[in-house]
């Protein structure tokens, strides 16, 4: 393991965050088990107060989490590339994590996923005089408490057994992709223009929801923020793919160099931090959206603030997509205009 | 103007904290002791190592000594020289003359100086190179009763005059360093005249120094040993890891002390239910519980860190520093004067500064949301009235 | 409805049926706005669980109380401490940090919600002006007699302007003039349209006649005095 401060940093931070969500778990499993609203009995009132502990430990955790992602990001693209040999971004740091570099990413983004549905809920449970939503809630943090687990595991094992000494080949890596001319062009089998009328199709498609959403009389019901979830979920796949395969070559100003991470140097002036913010925003909010509308819906009560909090989601996902597609695109408008073509004809 | 209004919340924890002026100052001092003795030893460390690097990094890349049966034999300087000079990738070959010699009060390093590039003397004054009868003093040797005379014995007697003294920033190097001239060295050493101890080589790209060992080797007519740089900061890396090590050990009562530090910060949270009691009676909400309770924590531990890695920081790298000689090295008369450099301590600290005030905040967090669960029935139980 | 309301309160203690003690049964009433109410009762009747109930600080086992029209005793307990910012409690033993200085005790509720100290530490001595314990402003709560004592209690109650103040036992150890004094402070809470609830079986509360209502308070049951 490297004693590198910025290693230290997302090991210790993961630490908290877990600590404060085990406390938290603890009370979620009481409050699953004897949550009884109204009731005048000591332990009743008792588990009251500790959900509220409860909840305060989750936020401070979901924070801790949430810099300890941003921390080994930064990490993962910008100080670990100059400890391993041959690696020149953060293609070449997770080859040499084996693997347990991206399955952290991919369960800290179940986690924070989970945790910022949770945020949603109890910002509208704390309305709630009676704590309407804590059951709900405490279902979710249990959920989310696995994922942590294992993105914390996978995080120190990454960390740990980062090898700094094998030299790894970032360009490799990128460049193992081309293949035959008939297949170049294409990524999981659909083609580079299908995956970009994805990207912009899924954000009109997602202009619109939101809009409805927006404008909707009661948000809550219906199948809007379902709709919402789903398609910014898909959406920002389809994003992230448009990206690397097409729009990213007007940032690198090279073809073919299918990289999402060296969006994220200084050389590209870090643009991939607001693209991927953007992209886990509208995620995060569309499908916390989607949360908080199933579990006001299971309460069968009206719920004030639930609407608010749908409609401030559904326009948080609208800003997402238009941040996105504005820094994504205006590479690509700007190469046309001033050459006159697109890159790759 | 008006001055800015602080919030009334850290007011009152800071209030809190100075109504009990006994506790805090308790905590404080063994967060800011904590951070003391860690933060000392990892700098000196850190430090000493940098430095140690720093100054090999001035030395020649590659070092040839004699051999013969017996081992260490002195070589010809003239013709060592020139048989280097003739390796391809060879820049710089010099003989040197050096050797421990006994003083009055213990061993000194006797090196021949012939050139005149020295540093300027302790009292700033240009320091010239010792002619035949003059020795130039290391910040730490002692010349004995007679500042005057200098007496040294190794294969022969010889007195010498001191004429200077190093300045005191040389002295990791040059502490118990005497300069002679070589005529007096080799006759002090029992060298014949213009033989030397060894022959430091400078090459044209270090990174060739091991690729031209062989070559350099069989440009003499004599067996050789020869060392690379490389070596010399390898066996010195080594040595200063193993006592880096031993500094560890002095981390264990370290990380026993934050143990108990933290277990004091989750005593003094949790114990104090029936205020938190009174407080919820109040209209305080538990999140303003814990965020008093946070302030306060925040009001010890920052000072206190920043006052224990302003003292590791001061212990080690105040210029001409001397304790660790005598204290860690038992060098017991004249320990150096250390002048340490302070790369990278900045960012050792704050690390350092984070493993022990982070801790103690996350027990204070912590044990601060266990206190905060109170409910105003805790302050009724017990009393049974309003 | 304005004011504080319960309805069919009911309050037992202990979990267990053997160990259950009821305190309050079937209590209704209405404690309006801009009126005074008196409860009095002998020791052990419930006045000081009855006020517990009203104050938000125990939730009753059956009924319900309703401040403002709100149910405020089902809320749960961090909505019952968000409520009982409106709200000033005066404890029947006063309930004072000793180390604190008694400006620091009346200002103590507000401390968290205010922008500045100096404002806060204002107001503190306007409301201990009232209660004629300027000169007892920077005096250690621990040095107090109880009649002080009880005085600062009554005065941190009053510091936030409550709209609900529940006191218990307010002219407990005052002499006759600082009795009259707490009757005039709340009388003049009362003025300002809070509901004021005073529990007290000093003769002098109840022969003073400040009380719009009087409400008597046996076995557990609440009836009209």
């Amino acid at each position: 393991m490297i004693w590198h401060p910025l290693v230290l940093a997302v090991v210790g931070l993961d630490l908290l965050g877990l600590l404060a969500l085990l406390f938290a778990a603890a009370t979620a499993l009481q409050v699953l088990l004897h949550w009884a609203p109204g009731s005048a009995a000591a332990a009743q009132i008792a588990l009251e107060r500790r959900a509220e502990t409860a909840e305060l430990a989750v936020r401070c955790g979901f924070w801790a989490i949430l810099g300890a992602s941003l921390v080994l990001v930064v990490g993962i693209t910008n100080v670990l590339p100059e400890l391993v040999p041959g690696a020149m971004c953060g293609t070449g740091v997770l080859q040499a994590t084996a693997g347990s570099g991206a399955r952290a990413l991919g369960f800290r983004f179940g986690a924070l996923m989970l945790l910022y549905g949770w945020r949603m809920l109890e910002t509208v449970n704390r309305r709630q005089p009676q704590g309407t939503l804590t059951v709900p809630a405490a279902r979710l943090l249990l959920l989310a408490l696995p994922l942590a687990l294992l993105a914390a595991g996978d995080t120190l094992q990454a960390l740990a057994g980062l090898d700094v000494l094998q030299p790894v080949d970032c360009c490799a890596v990128v460049y193992d992709q081309f293949r035959p001319p008939e297949l170049s062009g294409r990524a999981a089998g659909l083609s580079d223009e299908l995956w970009l009328g994805l990207f912009g199709g899924g954000a009109f498609l997602l202009g619109v929801l939101a809009v409805s959403l927006v404008r909707a009389s009661d948000p809550v019901r219906g199948r809007w923020p379902g709709a919402l979830a789903a398609a910014s979920l898909l959406w920002a796949g389809a994003a992230a793919v448009a990206l690397v395969r097409v729009l990213a070559a007007y940032t690198y100003q090279v073809l073919h160099h299918y990289c999402p991470w060296c969006l994220f140097l200084p050389e590209h002036r870090f643009v991939g931090f607001p693209l991927f913010g953007a992209l886990l925003l509208a995620s995060l909010e569309g499908s916390g959206v989607w949360m908080l509308a199933l579990a006001a819906r299971r309460c069968g009560l009206p719920l004030p603030g639930a609407a608010f909090r749908v409609r401030a989601g559904a326009r948080r996902v609208a800003w997402a997509v238009a941040v996105f597609s504005l820094l994504a695109v205006a590479p690509a408008l700007w190469w046309r205009w001033r050459f006159g073509v697109w890159i790759g004809g | 103007m008006k001055p800015p209004h602080l919030n009334p919340l850290l007011l009152w924890a800071a209030r809190d904290v100075i109504r009990r002026p006994w506790p805090t100052l308790l905590m404080a001092a063994a967060l800011a002791l904590l951070l003391t003795v860690s933060g000392t030893a990892l700098l000196f460390s850190q430090g000493l190592s940098q430095t140690a690097r720093r100054l090999l990094a001035h030395g020649p890349d590659l070092v040839v000594r004699r051999l013969n049966a017996g081992g260490w034999a002195p070589l010809p300087a003239a013709e060592a020289v020139a048989a280097a000079r003739r390796v391809p990738g060879v820049t710089h070959a010099q003989a040197r003359v050096w050797g421990v010699a006994a003083g009055l009060v213990g061993p000194l390093m006797v090196i021949a100086r012939a050139d005149a590039a020295l540093p300027p003397a302790a009292d700033g004054k240009p320091l010239a190179a010792p002619r035949p009868g003059e020795a130039l003093l290391g910040p730490g040797v002692d010349p004995g009763p007679d500042p005057q005379r200098l007496p040294l014995t190794a294969a022969a007697a010889l007195e010498l005059r001191p004429v200077g003294r190093l300045p005191a920033e040389s002295a990791l190097l040059g502490q118990d360093v005497v300069l002679v001239h070589p005529d007096d060295a080799r006759r002090l050493l029992g060298l014949p005249p213009g033989a030397a101890v060894d022959l430091a080589v400078d090459v044209f790209h270090a990174d060739e120094a091991a690729a031209i060992q062989p070559e350099l080797a069989a440009a003499f007519p004599w067996p050789v040993r020869i060392t690379a740089r490389s070596e010399a900061v390898g066996l010195y890396s080594g040595g200063l890891a193993r006592r880096g090590g031993l500094m560890l050990i002095a981390g264990i009562p370290a990380v026993l002390a934050l143990v108990l530090v933290v277990a004091g910060a989750v005593r003094e949270a949790v114990g104090q239910r029936r205020a938190v009691g009174l407080l919820k009676a109040l209209g305080w909400t538990t999140g303003e519980v814990v965020r008093l309770q946070v302030c306060r924590a925040l009001l010890i531990a920052l000072p206190a860190a920043c006052l224990g890695m302003l003292a590791a920081y001061t212990l080690v790298f105040r210029p001409g520093v001397s304790w660790p000689g005598s204290l860690l090295f038992g060098w017991r008369t004249a320990p150096p004067r250390l002048f340490l450099d302070p790369a990278g301590a900045f960012l050792t600290l704050l690390e350092l500064g984070a493993l022990v005030v982070g801790p103690y905040l996350a027990a204070v967090l912590l044990s601060s949301l266990q206190g905060a669960a109170a409910d105003p029935q805790d302050l009724l139980k017990g009393e049974g009235l309003l | 409805m304005d004011g504080l309301v319960t309805r069919h309160l009911g309050l037992v203690f202990g979990a267990t049926p053997g160990s259950a003690r009821t305190v309050l049964q079937d209590v209704s009433a209405v404690f309006p706005r801009g009126a005074l109410a008196l409860v009095t009762g002998a020791t052990g009747a419930g006045k000081s669980s009855l006020l517990s109930l009203l104050a938000g600080l125990l939730r009753p086992t059956a009924g319900e109380v309703l401040a403002d029209g709100a149910p405020v005793s089902r809320w749960g307990a961090a909505h019952r401490d968000r409520w009982r910012r409106r709200v000033g409690i005066v404890f029947q033993s006063a309930n004072l940090f000793s180390e604190l200085s008694v400006l620091e005790n009346v200002i103590l509720p507000l401390v968290p919600r205010s922008r500045s100290l100096a404002a806060l530490r204002a107001a503190g001595r306007e409301v201990l002006a009232e209660l004629t314990l300027t000169d007892l402003a920077g005096a250690q709560a621990a040095q107090l007699s109880g009649g002080e004592r009880q005085r600062t209690a009554l005065a941190r109650a009053l510091v936030g302007r409550p709209d609900f103040l529940i006191a218990d036992e307010p002219t407990a150890h005052q002499d006759p003039e600082n009795a009259a004094r707490v009757l005039q402070a709340l009388a003049a809470c009362r003025a300002r349209g809070a509901v004021v609830v005073v529990a007290a079986h000093d003769p002098r509360v109840v022969g003073a006649g400040v009380a719009d209502r009087h409400w008597q308070l046996a076995a557990g049951r609440l009836e009209a005095g």
